[in-house]
């Protein structure tokens, strides 16, 4: 099957599928499917580079992703992870073996609402307007992920795929260096959480592997700097991602050791077409097998934003419209795919568009009043807002949360004089989610939920 | 007229003729060539019921035909005819069919109302399709009548498994334990109040682990996967009797991605509800298939003032003709409802429901959401 190794699906679940198809006796109409689902045929995708020229920002993954297909293929067939999937045999469940993890935001209150963080093996939307702390989650996120599988972490790095401006490094190193460990809350919302321990790791195939050959780069180019290879190890033996002292710079002797390693696990990509995203996410399964010369396994795709890369592309004709839901939809079913197939959180952002009253009438849409989960209207800074990108994405996407600002000018006063921005973290719709909401807001060293 | 046309329309009638095969039916109409027709006339054999019971030696000596030809002629006999003699053996009356449909039971969705809009719940031999907004409840629903298609036959209810296909990964185990115990709390309650010890043993019986055993999961990843568990459908179910319910969740996903060719699609997706048909109506299976919706635009194009859009099920209008009811899911007044839309045997009509923490369950007992307000 030409089109398997052109996509870059496994070939054992394509064959498996194929098999059932001639076992049953039709492989016609979906033998004729596949070659006709190809490769996507716009001539812009044809010649689309996986990697975008270089822009601001720089890129780490570029060394670890930029495998070419025949490798990517190679290590397909030889690899025997605990990944492999074994679809089209339906398995009973159990409710020890199939919980879904769930990786840390680094908040335990956050943690609490959202039921022990973000989902494993699904995609997850946050949407609000800007500057509703999207942007500070995703970051937020991108380091926590790296928390060991103990604190609630996945132990692995993170992609961050930007769409919009530049990649905020200052932010991201302020982060690092004040990244605190969340303690634990014994809630009881959070019964379902599986109580992980160092002892027994899930994820057998995330045993790191021995140091690597050559030294990684630092993956911004902001900063060159070099990681050692006994860092990486110490990294590993005693934990010192989280900050121990307080949250104030230069208190922590380690925080700028600590937020130099913690960064050089952030792969940051940019994105500018939609294609380029499409033709990168097919791509990118050889950057999840633990083989790789890096020392930590992928183990979180975050992509900020979404809607920036499909609003801006796209004309209001019907032919562009239908072109956007096919690619929206292609990239949704890849995410998925890897989502799954990896048993890694995808995190999304996606912007808002204003409410106008009486579009329906005059628009020829009456379609922003439809509503769409829990809340029968999005309000943030006082206004009404409709999630951007439409109907068909929402199908698209397992969790969306919807994160909005108050419009009080004064804010909340936590500790001290500081004052900060009240906001909300809704959940909009999430299938093992109940419609609550929780306050947070933004510090320096990141997202902090507000006990109501 | 050319010959090639013709040619069409009279295999077309054999293929009419063979369905209803009779004894008496003569064997120019079988679907053979020409030539070996003409032998088997030629050497006396005129109807099907002459080659009844006769071996392929035998009737290759006596029509003078090679072996292969032999078989070939043995081959097309409709299949029936020789096993029974009668092709309307298969048939049943309407009364027995009412009977059989007395006798089912139904797979409730705990909802008191939804039950009542359905008639006692999801039809067992039929093909439920679910549909509405994201987030409205689907795959709660899904999940839910996953749980409870279990209840023990004690308390009237189907005493069986369930096979949940998952396009999308929306499927979450936690939220599924926490309705296998709000399930079960309401089982043993329902076993409680009705008094009878039978009941109250099936309930006792009943634990979380085996009930989450009790529900097959697949995920699939792309279209050509879900094709493929669909052919193997039958298998499965005649492989594990005790499977009463299939969910698909969603139906629409992967068929909505990168299809350029419509026409395939829509084949694809016919010969896809023919074969869930097939199945629930051969192993009594109730098939439970979700699909999203999408914004249809009506009156002409370009055409702003005229033109109004509206949401309908995925999939398009021929996709409709594929299940035998369909229930859209909408929200009204802050409030979850549930519409039967389009169902051969009962009267359309609407039913509140909410979705708990225990899983469906009727409006009645759910409070009232709080609704942050920041402009206070």
């Amino acid at each position: 099957m030409a089109s398997s190794s052109v996509q870059g699906i496994p070939t054992t679940s394509k064959s498996a599928a194929t098999a059932a198809l001639h076992a049953t006796g039709s492989g016609g109409g979906p033998g004729t499917s596949s070659s006709a689902q190809g490769i996507h045929t716009r001539s812009k995708s044809a010649a689309a580079p996986v990697h975008a020229p270089a822009s601001a920002g720089g890129s780490g993954l570029r060394n670890s992703v930029c495998i070419s297909a025949k490798n990517n293929i190679k290590q397909l067939l030889c690899s025997s992870d605990s990944n492999e999937v074994t679809t089209l045999k339906p398995r009973r469940l159990s409710a020890a073996a199939d919980t879904s993890r769930k990786c840390t935001v680094g908040c335990p209150i956050l943690d609490a609402h959202l039921r022990g963080g973000i989902p494993c093996g699904s995609v997850t939307e946050l949407v609000g307007e800007s500057t509703s702390a999207k942007t500070q989650f995703c970051l937020q996120m991108a380091l926590a992920v790296q928390a060991p599988l103990s604190d609630g972490g996945m132990g692995g790095r993170s992609l961050y795929i930007f769409t919009e401006g530049y990649f905020p490094m200052k932010r991201l190193w302020q982060i690092a260096s004040t990244l605190r460990k969340p303690t634990r809350v014994d809630d009881k919302n959070a019964m379902n959480c599986p109580q992980r321990s160092p002892a027994s790791p899930v994820f057998p195939s995330q045993r790191p592997p021995p140091p690597p050959p050559c030294p990684p780069q630092c993956a911004t180019n902001g900063m060159q700097t070099t990681v050692c290879a006994t860092f990486q190890q110490q990294y590993w033996r005693e934990p010192l991602f989280w900050s121990t002292v307080g949250s104030r710079r230069g208190e922590d002797p380690r925080a700028e050791e600590r937020a130099r390693i913690a960064c050089s696990n952030v792969l940051v990509e940019g994105i500018h077409t939609p294609d380029e995203l499409l033709s990168l996410l097919r791509h990118l399964r050889s950057a999840f097998s633990g083989r790789s010369r890096r020392p930590l396994p992928l183990r979180m795709i975050i992509i900020d934003s979404i809607a920036a890369l499909f609003r801006s592309e796209f004309d209001n004709t019907i032919l562009d419209m239908s072109n956007r839901a096919s690619i929206l939809f292609q990239v949704a079913g890849e995410l998925k795919r890897i989502a799954s197939e990896f048993q890694i959180p995808v995190l999304l952002t996606n912007q808002v568009t204003d409410y106008i009253e009486g579009e329906g009438a005059e628009g020829g849409s009456s379609l922003a009043e439809a509503r769409i989960g829990n809340l029968s209207y999005m309000l943030t800074s006082g206004r009404r807002v409709v999630a951007a990108l439409g109907l068909a994405w929402c199908s698209c996407i397992t969790t969306r949360l919807f994160l909005s600002r108050s419009t009080s000018a004064f804010g909340i006063t936590l500790d001290g004089s500081q004052a900060y921005m009240r906001r909300r973290m809704q959940v909009v719709f999430a299938p093992h989610l109940p419609p609550t909401s929780c306050e947070f807001v933004v510090e320096r060293c990141g997202l902090r939920g507000l006990v109501s | 007229m050319d010959s090639g046309s013709m040619g069409a329309k009279a295999s077309d009638k054999t293929a009419v003729v063979n369905s209803y095969s009779h004894p008496r039916m003569e064997v120019t109409v079988l679907k053979l060539p020409p030539t070996l027709r003409s032998k088997l006339l030629g050497s006396g054999f005129r109807t099907v019921g002459d080659l009844k019971g006769i071996s392929a030696v035998q009737l290759a000596r006596d029509a003078q035909l090679m072996h292969e030809e032999a078989l070939q002629v043995l081959k097309s006999l409709p299949r029936v005819s020789s096993a029974s003699g009668s092709a309307l053996a298969g048939a049943q009356t309407a009364f027995e069919i009412l009977q059989q449909e007395r006798a089912q039971t139904m797979i409730s969705t705990m909802c008191e109302e939804f039950d009542t809009l359905l008639a006692g719940g999801i039809c067992p031999k039929a093909v439920t399709e679910i549909c509405g907004m994201p987030g409205i409840g689907k795959t709660q629903l899904g999940m839910q009548l996953s749980v409870s298609v279990q209840t023990p036959s004690e308390l009237s209810g189907a005493d069986g498994e369930a096979l949940y296909i998952d396009t999308e990964g929306s499927f979450m185990v936690e939220r599924l334990v926490e309705m296998v115990n709000g399930w079960l709390e309401d089982v043993r309650q329902a076993a409680a109040c009705s008094k009878k010890p039978e009941a109250e043993r099936a309930a006792s019986r009943l634990s979380r682990d085996e009930a989450l055993a009790n529900i097959h999961y697949v995920r699939v990843h792309d279209h050509t996967e879900q094709i493929a568990v669909i052919n193997t459908l039958d298998n499965f179910c005649r492989e594990h009797r005790r499977v009463r319910l299939v969910v698909i969740d969603s139906v629409t996903f992967h068929f909505r991605q990168d299809f350029q060719d419509m026409a395939l699609r829509t084949r694809l997706l016919n010969e896809m509800s023919m074969k869930l048909m097939n199945v629930s109506e051969m192993r009594n299976v109730a098939i439970v298939l979700i699909n999203q919706v999408t914004v249809k635009k009506m009156g002409a194009v370009g055409d702003k003032r005229n033109s109004a859009a509206m949401i309908v099920p995925a999939l398009g209008e021929s996709w409709s003709h594929a299940c035998t009811n369909r229930l859209v899911l909408f929200w009204m007044d802050d409030g979850r409802y549930a519409h039967l839309y389009k169902s051969p045997s009962l009267k359309a009509g609407m039913a509140p429901f909410s979705v708990t923490s225990k899983g469906i369950r009727s409006a009645r007992e759910s409070r009232k959401r709080p609704h942050p307000d920041y402009n206070e």
